[in-house]
């Protein structure tokens, strides 16, 4: 008999002790800890938290874990902590020039003033498994090298750990200080700056407006631009890569190129009514991409048009993904006409999330047998007492909207 | 901020969480059927399980409330058990299977079979509220349709049903004219359950959580299920009885009991089965009909 | 700021719920009742859910800070004022002016603002409409005239008959609620009182 839905409590306790089994693994070998997770397995952190809307290294890791490595179950776990803290109030604007990069590199210029900077990158590795890594116990990079590549010295124990960088002094130019995990973006003008100063690059100004908070409010579409970065900046990765793609094979292409990829540590700043003053209360990593896209303008005087991805944390490929989308979605603005699904924005923004995705998609596991029962006598009735044309096999079905 | 001993907020919610589903309720009942916007935050559940749900009942509930908690009717269905377990743990209330003592009746997909009173406040789990989206998928379009009681493609959906299968073919989620003003969307209870909305003595409130909207039809409202003069709207009835309680007239699941195909119904309500049951111990049950196939 | 100074600021703050989540679902259970069975006095002793009295109606008080707060702003009639950095410290509550407010309190009908300043949502949006708290309205002097209420919420017409409250306005109000559903909405109050006319109550002269 079909009563195993019926389990109750004493099915979801089973449940939860074999997930607990099963996360732990065979006891025998060394559990994770949230220190290994956020340094070894950094990237998954980092994603969780661009999703997880949250920048906490630690609560990430931990969910990374507590989610046996289902980062998309991690996300949701993040959200879910994020929804039980109040809201203080709003940082200041990040100010990503003012970011001590660790990489950064332009696709439009071979060279530009503060260089390419390559970073800690996949780019140019060959996807080869690396069997050395496998099972080490012992450390398992030659000491040394990185810290060369930093172009530090040999460290000295003692000496303060590369990445802690020492707090730059009022008015101190950006110039790289020893020590610091990359030169800073101050003395690393935007690439887009150069094409401005030429008037080939369309100009952004700050309307003034105070910016919308998707996770305070509700908005209706079509949304400003701001609601939009916000909402795609929480969007799935590979939804947005995926679109991203579909926008260069053709379905609503936007010609990008890459202007400037950058990624760095930035302060966040809140302003205390009570001091007068911002003070900073946090460091973050940031990912962000500037896309250089075809142009427009008719006749007159054509410029490029651009498309902006900003991520928390480091996710190269969610900032560049983004920045194509977030190009694609302005089409009706350059009444580019909406002709690929990344162009069309509350399809795109509606269907993003992968929290809101991967709840409603798993929901279809819950029992729906009232709703099915009602179906069943429907047709049931319907082919004892065929009274319509009968051509109504094979009808969509009315979604199950069925919750 | 008060905590208590889960370490959380009473019945989980911030206090600044529940004071957005509160605005929103209070319009929804002054506009009955209207979809009201809310920001809902992410629940400890994923969306799609009972999180619209979830927030409406976190933003009323009190520790002198009652609360019964249902999915496909029955109070011990995995998700109710959870969600109950989630509620009376966070809420510190007391919770009740009988329909009669409830406060509060958190659902999904059913309504009682035992009759709602005053003072009862009914909670519906919704995935998708608005009834005119599997027709018109912009949320634009359809606020438009709303504004204009514009509400012709619900009409020519049901028309299509008739000429086709010579009936309105929709057996659940069934639309419903709410106080003559908005279609609604009942959650996708059975189409059964329809008319005990009309003029119903109890509150009906419906969250959804992912779409983040919330509405309801108030105390003793008229929920008309819409149909045509000619093809008047039809509850339904199974034509059978349930074969623990032999009760003909709730609303019976199907239950497969052999690999030869046998079957046997009984109710998806299960506390009324099991009063039914109760009351008519000792007393000859009905006989239910088995089903030969 | 002195440290003296600080502390006397706080001192006129005075103090809110007494219990912030409990004190505010029983006043919010009270508020959906009133709107649930509107023209239908709700009691309930709302100056009990405060650690002290607060500086305007303990019933206004309490809906103050249940539904508004910084997104949710409020306009608050002359008499009732000077409860603004009150509200503002316990609730976070943003003063606008009436034709901005979705909370606009008052202590008596002479201090309402005409009914037509107010909010009253759009086609697409009939809930971005204000909701008028009023005093006085339940405890003042008999208007002499009756009505049938009837409307959602209302099983058989129910007979009415407002105090502290004059004909014009209840005429006022109809008229544009008669554009529903597009409207405002109402919370009359009186000491540890409630009533609701949500713009679906019809009042009709007996």
């Amino acid at each position: 008999m079909y009563v195993a839905v019926k389990g109750g409590e004493k099915a979801i306790k089973s449940a939860h002790a074999l997930l607990s089994e099963a996360r732990r693994g065979p006891l025998d070998i060394p559990e994770i800890s949230q220190g290994q997770i956020r340094h070894q397995l950094g990237l998954a952190v980092e994603r969780v938290m661009a999703e997880g809307s949250l920048y906490a290294p630690k609560l990430a890791a931990l969910a990374v874990k507590q989610a046996r490595g289902d980062l998309v179950e991690a996300i949701f776990l993040l959200r879910a902590t994020r929804g039980t803290f109040p809201t203080w109030g709003y940082s200041e604007p990040l100010d990503s020039s003012a970011a001590r990069a660790k990489r950064r590199i332009s696709g439009t210029w071979k060279d530009l003033p503060g260089g390419q900077i390559l970073g800690a990158t996949f780019d140019y590795s060959h996807r080869l498994l690396d069997f050395e890594l496998g099972d080490v116990a012992r450390h398992s990079r030659p000491l040394g090298e990185a810290e060369e590549a930093r172009g530090e010295g040999p460290r000295v124990p003692g000496e303060r750990e590369p990445g802690q960088a020492r707090e730059r002094e009022p008015g101190e130019t950006g110039a790289q200080e020893p020590g610091e995990t990359g030169p800073s973006l101050e003395a690393l003008p935007r690439a887009a700056r150069i094409l401005l100063g030429e008037g080939l690059l369309e100009t952004e100004s700050d309307d003034g407006e105070t910016p919308g908070d998707l996770t305070r409010r509700t908005y209706p579409f079509p949304y400003s631009r701001e609601l939009r970065l916000q909402s795609l900046a929480r969007a799935d990765e590979g939804f947005l890569l995926s679109l991203a793609y579909s926008t260069q094979r053709g379905f609503g292409s936007t010609h990008p190129f890459v202007a400037e990829l950058r990624i760095g540590t930035v302060k966040v700043e809140f302003w205390a009514p009570e001091l007068g003053f911002p003070v900073t209360v946090a460091e973050m990593e940031i990912t962000e991409c500037e896309t250089v896209n075809q142009f427009r303008g008719n006749g007159g005087r054509p410029r490029f048009t651009r498309g902006y991805g900003l991520v928390m944390g480091d996710n190269e490929r969610k900032a560049l993904a983004l920045a194509m989308v977030e190009r694609a979605l302005r089409a009706p603005e350059y009444e580019e006409g909406v002709k690929g699904p990344a162009q069309d924005e509350e399809f795109v923004l509606s269907h993003g999330d992968n929290v809101e995705a991967y709840g409603f998609v798993s929901h279809v596991k819950l029992p729906h047998y009232v709703d099915f029962q009602a179906e069943l006598s429907l047709l049931r009735s319907l082919r004892e007492n065929p009274g319509g044309t009968g051509d109504g096999f094979g009808e969509e079905g009315d979604g199950d909207g069925a919750l | 901020m008060a905590r208590y001993r889960t370490g959380l907020n009473y019945a989980y919610l911030s206090e600044d969480a529940k004071r957005v589903v509160r605005r929103a309720l209070l319009k929804a009942v002054a506009i009955p059927g209207f979809q009201v916007p809310f920001s809902g935050r992410e629940m400890p559940m994923p969306y799609g399980w009972g999180t619209g749900g979830v927030q409406v009942t976190a933003s009323l509930i009190g520790p002198g409330d009652v609360l019964k908690v249902i999915d496909q009717g029955a109070d011990d269905t995995t998700n109710a058990v959870s969600i109950r377990d989630f509620l009376a743990k966070t809420a510190f209330c007391r919770v009740t299977e009988e329909t009669g003592e409830a406060t509060i009746i958190q659902t999904r997909h059913r309504i009682p079979e035992t009759p709602l009173k005053e003072g009862q406040i009914m909670v519906y789990q919704v995935p998708i509220p608005d009834p005119l989206r599997f027709l018109e998928p912009k949320l634009e379009e359809n606020r438009a349709l709303h504004a204009l009681r514009e509400y012709g493609i619900l009409y020519v959906k049901l028309y299509e049903d008739v000429t086709r299968h010579g009936e309105i073919a929709q057996s659940y989620d069934y639309p419903a004219m709410v106080n003559r003003r908005y279609a609604m969307s009942p959650s996708p209870i059975p189409r059964f359950d329809n008319p005990k909305l009309r003029l119903s003595p109890a509150l009906h409130l419906f969250g959804a959580g992912r779409e983040k909207r919330v509405y309801a039809v108030p105390p003793h409202c008229e929920v008309e299920s819409l149909a045509f003069s000619d093809y008047p709207f039809r509850a339904g009835e199974s034509g059978h009885r349930c074969e623990l309680c032999g009760d003909g007239e709730s609303f019976l699941d199907e239950m497969v009991v052999d690999d030869a195909g046998g079957r046997v119904f009984v109710c998806s309500d299960s506390a009324h089965c099991r009063r039914r049951r109760e009351s008519l111990q000792g007393a000859e049950l009905p006989r239910a009909e088995k089903e030969e196939k | 700021m002195s440290r003296s100074e600080m502390l006397g600021n706080f001192r006129d703050l005075g103090l809110g719920f007494k219990d912030p989540a409990l004190s505010a679902q029983a006043a919010f259970r009270a508020a959906l009742r009133a709107f649930a069975a509107p023209a239908l006095p709700v009691e309930m002793d709302f100056a009990s859910l405060f650690q002290a009295p607060p500086p305007l109606p303990a019933e206004m008080a309490a809906l103050a800070l249940v539904l508004a707060d910084g997104e949710a702003s409020v306009y608050l009639s002359p008499s009732l004022k000077d409860a603004g950095t009150y509200l503002s410290f316990h609730g976070g509550v943003a003063k606008v002016a009436p034709e901005e407010a979705f909370f606009v309190f008052a202590a008596a009908e002479a201090e309402a603002p005409p009914l037509a300043l107010l909010r009253q949502g759009s086609e697409k949006a009939p809930d971005e409409s204000a909701t008028l708290i009023l005093g006085g309205a339940l405890t003042g002097k008999e208007g002499g005239v009756k009505y049938w209420a009837s409307g959602p919420g209302i099983k058989e017409p129910r007979l009415w008959a407002p105090r502290g409250l004059s004909a014009s306005f209840l005429a006022e109000r109809g008229e544009i609620v008669a554009a529903y559903p597009l409207g405002i909405d109402i919370f009359l109050t009186g000491p540890n009182l409630l009533m609701g006319l949500p713009r679906t109550t019809l009042l009709e002269r007996a």
